[in-house]
């Protein structure tokens, strides 16, 4: 799941997007596109121009589906596997967002705390998650606890960067001003500093989102006895094409609710990011 | 902030690290943890030595180093070009654009190990599906960004140019590549996180050679000081290629702002 800070070319260049269509007729195209793309799918394999252990056909597919979801698939029906998936990111997302925000305040408003903290967290972050994943399973063993614990490593550097960055962008004038109004302490971090940093935070919480989900699949390869990525290595080693497709296709739902669900809080929580 | 402490090394971070080394050292040699889980960074040092002058796994570290380093960079460059060249046909379609990115916006959000088994049906587990995992990690975000920033280059900038007579190819070299370069260069550096953590995956899941597969590998065989140079290795990978990123982008688009 790729995260991409969206502007809005109205907001940047001050004109109206005309390089974009309205969106009255951005939807029907999609649907012709989700039709075509269907249709091409369909054909081709119907056809017998592609072999079907490589690409199953939509019916294929959709019986596979429907199997894993009444039968089950690897040892679970596909609502348990999805709900152990689901259930291993909230809480890697829960970890992570309660050890990196506070984290990150604290470096961005003490310098010694960052000091002490950057060259650790410089040598860490370079490295992507997987590669801890050795360190991980000697230390922690090949349970849940590695599982999570490779999650949280890969969306834990996205929060305390970006929360540190957006703790140092807090405008001096603002602070300023809350202090001559009497306000000090725990009140000015909340009031003040909290409030002002909290937008460019939640961007932060999405890219860490995107990172710990991207690590979901990885995690759940070694030695899972229940979620998607057991059922998609399952499917790969037994060669059940149609069930790869099935999770495949979920997977990228799955990110796809994941990432609308937040840039919608997004909106809810931080109606004025931007404004002032 | 982070720049300047990237040049000036604050007397804080150094004692940081010392401290950090020298509680690893009592840590290891205490006898409380085994050798297995924690090696004394001098053993460490030790099989550095080891490995870089006999190899690991039947290859030397160099060979592992360039097979990973070759394999990121064939899908980096085939994901710039092809996110590039995508970005500004999108961008400049509006019926591509309605077309394209609802597929896009699904596809980006599938976890690139699951894509590679998508891959590893369609082109067989060699060298083809792993780099062509690898560039679609890399095209994507350079494809978004390309898209993006075409589409916020102000329209008073290219009539400008039109009216000075500036079109074709002068008109695409001078005024949207030069508008859209800043953000295509952040859309790269981004696209190379992925496309390096999609290459550690691969190696780790489904290679007998790299990196990935070595670091993976050494843990099996719980030898944790392979494990730890690996890491270090890796990191060093990393750290240089987004070093070298960043100055490409302060090199080549010196009117940006440095993102």
């Amino acid at each position: 799941m790729t995260s991409i800070p969206v502007r809005d070319a109205q907001a940047v260049t001050g004109q109206p997007d005309v390089r974009q269509l309205p969106w009255s007729e951005r939807i029907p195209w999609g649907l012709v596109s989700a039709v075509g793309l269907m249709t091409a799918w369909w054909s081709v394999t119907a056809g017998g121009v592609v072999a079907p252990i490589v690409l199953p056909g939509p019916e294929v597919v959709f019986q596979s589906f429907w199997k894993a979801a009444i039968d089950g698939y690897a040892g679970a029906t596909l609502l348990g596997h999805l709900g152990a998936s689901a259930l291993r990111l909230a809480v890697a997302f829960v970890v992570t967002v309660g050890i990196g925000v506070p984290l990150g305040l604290v470096m961005g408003s003490s310098r010694a705390v960052r000091e002490v903290i950057d060259p650790w967290l410089e040598l860490y972050r370079p490295v992507p998650s997987l590669a801890y994943l050795g360190l991980l399973v000697i230390w922690l063993g090949v349970g849940d606890l590695s599982r999570v614990t490779l999650l949280v490593l890969g969306g834990l550097p996205a929060v305390v960067i970006g929360t540190t960055e957006a703790v140092g962008r807090v405008r001096a004038d603002r602070i300023q001003g809350a202090r001559a109004l009497g306000i000090s302490g725990f009140a000015l971090f909340r009031i003040v500093i909290y409030g002002s940093c909290l937008p460019d935070i939640l961007t932060s919480v999405r890219i860490a989102a995107t990172g710990i989900f991207t690590t979901l699949v990885a995690a759940e390869l070694m030695g899972s006895r229940i979620g998607l990525g057991t059922m998609l290595s399952a499917a790969s080693n037994q060669m059940e094409p149609g069930i790869i497709y099935v999770v495949v296709l979920l997977l990228g739902a799955m990110g796809l609710v994941v990432d609308q669900a937040l840039r919608w809080s997004q909106r809810r929580l931080v109606p004025w990011a931007g404004k002032f | 902030m982070r720049d300047k402490s990237r040049f000036a090394i604050p007397l804080r971070s150094v004692l940081s690290l010392v401290t950090g080394m020298v509680l690893w050292h009592l840590v290891a040699s205490s006898g409380w943890v085994a050798e297995f889980e924690l090696p004394r960074p001098s053993v460490i040092v030790e099989d550095f030595l080891y490995v870089a002058v006999n190899g690991y796994g039947g290859a030397s570290l160099w060979e592992s180093l360039m097979i990973s380093a070759e394999r990121l960079a064939a899908g980096l460059s085939s994901g710039i070009i092809i996110g590039v060249v995508g970005g500004y046909c999108i961008a400049n379609s509006r019926i591509a654009s309605a077309l394209l990115d609802p597929i896009i916006d699904f596809v980006r959000c599938i976890p690139p190990l699951a894509i590679l088994s998508l891959l590893v049906m369609w082109f067989g587990i060699g060298e083809e599906s792993k780099i062509i995992m690898l560039l679609i990690g890399a095209m994507i975000p350079v494809l978004l960004a390309t898209v993006q920033a075409i589409r916020t280059i102000r329209r008073e900038r290219i009539e400008g140019a039109r009216s000075l007579g500036l079109r074709g190819l002068g008109l695409l070299r001078y005024v949207i590549l030069m508008s859209a370069l800043p953000d295509i260069l952040t859309g790269i550096r981004i696209g190379f996180g992925y496309s390096f953590g999609a290459l550690v995956a691969a190696e780790t899941i489904a290679a007998s050679s790299g990196m990935g597969w070595m670091v993976w590998n050494a843990s099996m065989y719980l030898q944790t000081s392979v494990v730890f140079i690996c890491i270090v290795i890796i990191g060093g990978m990393g750290f240089l290629a987004d070093a070298a990123l960043q100055t490409l982008h302060t090199r080549l688009v010196p009117w940006a702002r440095h993102v």
